[in-house]
């Protein structure tokens, strides 16, 4: 099977978090490599969210490290981010900005290509003049995830990904994230639902303080 | 088109557009110098002493007016978060999002200026330098009104933080910039404390909008 994606591995050294003055976990290891994805799971609270924000490079750990090589090379901290897709629970949409305004700026923004991927697979076309503020939850995940469509980054950062959508569109995103794995991408999201995925789960009751 | 300007056109887009745009700071700019004749009665030799404050202080709460929400909106839909991700520091993001206020916004209060210079009375051979003084100072203005922004996104009422926190900070503008017609000398004043403003501003909102960890 042809890799595409560069190879990206990711590793987390007794990793605590810390958000304001409260701890919420601590202890946290996991390793991650090409074509790897991990399931956070963990009870409201527990810091799911945190860690994902972390891994993107939103926040810095406590404690502990988290290292990243790209191919044989260690990447620092600060050059993650190019190398990363991060979808949060908000979708970053302007509600006063149209569906293709957003798209635009969004690819623009990240120098993606400039292609229609995302919107055709999703559906989004007879939304695209539309804007945002409109759209139910669904359509305004389906404008987010339209950028998996169009991104070559190896690393996927997924808050809750297909908790708004229909089943007939978390398929659709599972084979997109199926494929993304197969290309030697690796993936990071949290659910509540089960994934029809081979994700590794990551339970982070288990470390909770 | 590069990430640089596709921001651009989305933060001028935004700043021109979106919640009331343009028209609240002019509406409110125009209250101010049509309201400040009126209650000072018929004596034009007092209206145009008073000109220049009428002017700057028009200018210096209605550049607030429009900053309220500039870093609130993008914090509150997640785009903060995706523009702290992108090719850009979050600084420059800064920058951008400033000039284009100003482009937007600071640059049509300018443009209006002869003409409310001369509805207070000031000599029409003023008419230039007033333009010329309300685009720089609404540049400084904008600036640091959008630091004030910033620093305020967390609070339950970012408009009276934001107002606390930046009049302190116009005051040496508004100060040398009502004196440029009298002493031409403080215009260098002006011109320096609003690139400094810029150039120091866009630091302090990065700083700012990461120590809050905003999601």
């Amino acid at each position: 099977m042809a890799l595409t994606l560069p190879s990206l591995h990711l590793s987390a050294r007794d990793l605590s978090v810390q958000r304001g003055h409260r701890l919420l976990f601590s202890g946290l290891e996991f390793d991650l490599g090409p074509g790897q994805g991990l399931l956070v799971t963990g009870r409201n609270g527990v810091g799911k969210t945190t860690l994902l924000r972390m891994v993107a490079g939103l926040i810095r750990p406590a404690h502990g490290t988290l290292v990243t090589r790209l191919g044989d090379q260690p990447l620092p901290p600060e050059d993650r981010i190019d190398h990363l897709l991060y979808l949060a629970h908000r979708d970053g949409l302007t509600p006063t900005r149209t569906v293709a305004d957003e798209i635009r700026f969004w690819s623009q923004w990240f120098q993606g290509p400039l292609s229609t991927a995302g919107t055709k697979a999703l559906g989004l076309d007879p939304l695209l003049p539309l804007p945002c503020r409109v759209l139910s939850a669904g359509q305004q995940r389906r404008v987010a995830l339209s950028r998996l469509w169009n991104s070559s980054r190896p690393l996927w950062i997924l808050d809750e990904p297909l908790s708004p959508l229909d089943q007939d569109t978390r398929a659709l995103v599972c084979s997109r994230l199926q494929k993304h794995l197969n290309d030697g991408g690796s993936l990071i999201m949290t659910a509540h639902d089960p994934v029809d995925l081979p994700l590794i789960p990551l339970d982070l009751n288990t470390v909770a303080v | 088109m590069s990430p640089l300007l596709a921001l651009m056109r989305r933060e001028v887009a935004l700043s021109f557009g979106g919640g009331g745009g343009l028209l609240a700071p002019l509406a409110f700019f125009t209250a101010t110098v049509v309201l400040a004749p009126l209650t000072l009665g018929p004596d034009l030799a007092q209206l145009r002493i008073l000109a220049p404050t009428v002017l700057l202080v028009g200018l210096a709460l209605s550049t607030l007016l429009g900053l309220e929400t500039q870093w609130r909106h993008d914090d509150a839909t997640g785009a903060l978060s995706q523009l702290c991700l992108g090719p850009l520091d979050l600084s420059v993001v800064a920058g951008v999002k400033i000039v284009a206020h100003w482009l937007a916004q600071g640059l049509a209060l300018a443009v209006i200026t002869p003409v409310y210079g001369i509805m207070l009375g000031l000599p029409p051979a003023q008419s230039l330098t007033w333009a010329a003084i309300v685009a720089v100072c609404g540049l400084g203005f904008s600036a640091i009104g959008s630091l004030a922004a910033a620093l305020s996104v967390a609070s339950r009422r970012p408009g009276v933080v934001m107002a606390i926190l930046a009049l302190p900070l116009y005051v040496p503008l508004a100060v040398f910039g009502a004196g440029v017609p009298e002493r031409p000398g403080a215009w260098g004043l002006v011109v320096a404390i609003t690139l400094m403003a810029v150039v120091l501003c866009p630091l302090g909102i990065a700083a700012a909008l990461r120590a809050l960890d905003l999601s």
